[in-house]
């Protein structure tokens, strides 16, 4: 059983840090065996928990990717029918009868397993990943929260697969649509915020231990600054490492002394032409002179 | 959070003469009684959880409570709050929960408490109540409403001066033929349907068993229509007053007729309708808009209104399948560039953004008021909407796109 500081340590060691509140609910998910969702902005880490997990535990990592249209035959599983007329074709000289034909056509080898059901068929409990649930739509939800409520998968021609292990599951959402209740009450609830200038900076040494240590701090309180802007797109903790490791290639030691340089290199970090008007070079220059 | 205080969880084991288990119910209707979500599994499962934590430590217990209990982010971030308004303090806990909830609940009955409002909205609302339309519409100032009177007239009289019943049906009408025309666009999803293109392999096989497992005929699967969602947000400002009456009665029937719909009345603040138009007794649905209407007044401030629908409704409200209306006369007080910067981002995240103008119908208007000319940029289709005529031309613009 996972303890908060166990999970934390667990995470850590492969560069991910978790807040104790999320560290506690991983280990509440464990203890509880009911899925997590995670809420917050894009870019914060919640796709990443689950990554950082499986790597963790050394489980595998099941991702489901939730999309418009996104349906069972998709998501828990489908017969494999080219094989099945296949099987068919062949079986029609043997002297079987139809029952034998017809529950060899309809066994587990004709059965295309997708990650739902996969996740519950598996010796050691994996992670389940499923990714941005808002972007399905309200019918899948429902198909999801008959698994998650029962961890178990009703396939009308073959019977009930029970779970052979419960699966971690991490749920994230990004707010696209407003889940439904069912869903929410049946998961346990985190808001993952942008990480603090300590565990941010705890973060950027994880990834690059060898950074410039006076770097290291600037470029994290610039980033925390810039957070503070009224941004279309805040950076996220993936901007931070992608600035870190341009600035690391180029040599750079301080960024307030760049000049030109500072402002072009912040394309790892304002996505959009409207963010990178609203930081202008000379704005980008006066905030790495306060952060410096 | 008070570093010096304890956790009071030393009541967990008994003290006070209160159970574990007693105080954990109470917390949840605590939690409750601020619109958390709670079912009578989850005091238990909380209490199970709680079992394996140092409970001397807060905010071990705090972290555990905090996973279990929210469900979304305002109670994520309502809960630090009440837990420790709960668990810090030691007073009796009915009293904590009886104070807060009357405190609560106080500040929502603020509101419909007030006295009697004032102002020109308030009259326009008063034509809304069934029965005396035509007072109300004459009441208002408009001194024409003669010429809404002959059936022929009302194609093309202006929207202002409609009033009487069987006039007012021919609007929601055409609100309701409007509507069924776009209420539907085909989605990603599949089903079933005899017209489609893609196979439906799983049904053919199945259907074929009676053949000898030959699949003689074909099924197939075809898109499936879905919901579209409408967002109206309806400027009932003062230069508005002579049109918002008939476009609030033509947001009631499109709210009626739609699946999904949204709509939201601004001034200098925004308030969201559709709660209140979705009322179908005309009379609550009036009393209701008198209620909304209180300290309503002065100008129109569209930009900031915009701001404020974007950060607080867009992100669950607009999804690739919406449409957003506004309906407005474009004068505004506001900044041009800010609105022009808001209409940008609602433009972003709708499917269509459509501007209805009541000015247009009228002789030598031109948009060139600041903020109207700094939104058009962004607005897929500027039309006029002042009387049934313009609405019905309306009508086959929206049923193309």
């Amino acid at each position: 059983m996972l303890d908060r500081e166990h999970v934390e340590d667990l995470l850590a060691k492969v560069g991910y840090i978790a807040d104790p509140q999320l560290a506690m609910a991983i280990a509440m998910m464990d203890r509880l065996e009911r899925p997590l969702l995670l809420e917050g902005d894009a870019g914060v880490g919640k796709t990443q928990v689950a990554i950082s997990l499986a790597e963790s535990l050394g489980r595998k990592l099941i991702r489901l990717q939730c999309y418009e249209g996104l349906d069972f035959s998709n998501a828990i599983y489908e017969w494999n029918y080219q094989r099945q007329i296949l099987a068919i074709k062949i079986l029609e000289n043997d002297d079987l009868d139809a029952a034998q034909k017809e529950s060899h056509i309809f066994s587990e080898d004709f059965l295309l397993k997708r990650p739902l059901l996969q996740a519950i068929l598996e010796d050691e409990p994996p992670v389940l990943l499923i990714d941005e649930v808002d972007r399905a739509d309200e019918e899948f939800e429902a198909y999801l929260l008959e698994v998650l409520s029962g961890y178990q998968i009703s396939i009308p021609e073959f019977g009930t697969i029970k779970a052979k292990t419960i699966p971690y599951v991490v749920l994230t959402s990004n707010g696209t649509r407003e889940l439904s209740d069912a869903l929410r009450r049946r998961c346990l609830y985190n808001f993952v915020d942008y990480p603090n200038e300590e565990a941010e900076l705890r973060i950027l040494k994880a990834h690059y231990p060898d950074i410039d240590k006076v770097l290291a701090g600037q470029v994290v309180r610039f980033i925390q600054a810039l957070r503070h802007e009224d941004l279309f797109k805040k950076p996220g903790i993936a901007e931070t490492l992608d600035w870190a490791a341009a600035l690391i290639g180029l040599n750079v030691t301080r960024i307030e002394s760049q000049g030109k340089s500072l402002h072009q290199s912040l394309m790892c970090v304002l996505k959009t032409r409207s963010d990178r008007d609203a930081i202008g070079p000379e704005y980008a220059q006066m905030i790495a002179e306060k952060v410096a | 959070m008070d570093d010096g205080a304890h956790l009071d969880f030393s009541t967990l084991d008994g003290c006070g003469g209160m159970p574990v288990h007693q105080r954990m119910l109470e917390f949840a209707r605590e939690l409750r009684a601020n619109e958390f979500v709670i079912g009578s599994g989850d005091v238990a499962e909380a209490a199970s959880a709680l079992s394996g934590i140092d409970l001397l430590d807060r905010d071990e217990a705090h972290w555990v409570l905090r996973s279990v209990f929210c469900s979304n982010v305002r109670d994520w971030s309502k809960f630090e709050k009440i837990f420790h308004n709960f668990w810090l303090r030691h007073d009796v806990p009915s009293t904590v929960i009886a104070g807060d909830a009357a405190s609560g609940t106080s500040k929502i009955m603020d509101v419909p408490n007030k006295p009697d409002p004032k102002g020109a909205f308030a009259d326009l609302l008063e034509s809304l109540a069934p029965g005396d339309g035509d007072e109300g519409a004459e009441a208002s100032g408009t001194g024409r409403s003669e010429g809404a009177s002959s059936a022929e007239n009302t194609e093309t009289a202006d929207l202002a001066h409609l009033a009487d019943t069987d006039e007012l049906e021919k609007v929601r009408e055409l609100a309701s033929r409007l509507s069924k025309k776009i209420r539907y666009r085909r989605a990603r999803r599949y089903r079933f349907g005899p017209k489609g293109k893609r196979l439906d392999l799983r049904r053919t096989m199945q259907k074929s068993v009676s053949s000898g497992g030959t699949p003689i005929k074909l099924y197939r699967r075809e898109r499936r229509e879905k919901p579209f969602k409408l967002v109206v947000l309806l400027d009932v400002s003062g230069s508005m007053d002579l049109h918002s009456t008939f476009f609030l009665r033509f947001m009631h029937a499109v709210l009626a007729e739609f699946e999904q719909a949204e709509a939201f009345a601004f001034h200098t603040r925004l308030v969201q309708l559709s709660t209140v138009l979705m009322e179908r007794d005309p009379e609550k649905f009036a009393d209701r808009l008198t209620l909304l209407a209180q300290g309503w007044s002065g100008g129109t401030k569209i930009g900031e209104c915009l701001a404020d629908f974007n950060a607080q409704y867009a992100k669950s409200i607009l999804t690739s399948r919406s449409m957003v209306i506004i309906v407005s006369d474009g004068f505004d007080t506001g900044e041009p560039e800010h609105l022009a910067q808001e209409m940008a981002a609602l433009k972003r995240r709708s499917k269509r953004l459509i501007w209805l103008n009541p000015l247009i119908g009228q002789n030598g208007y031109e948009p060139k008021a600041g903020g109207m000319a700094a939104a058009l940029p962004h607005v897929d289709l500027f039309a006029s909407a002042h009387d049934v005529e313009s609405l019905a031309a309306l009508e086959n613009e929206l049923a193309r796109m």
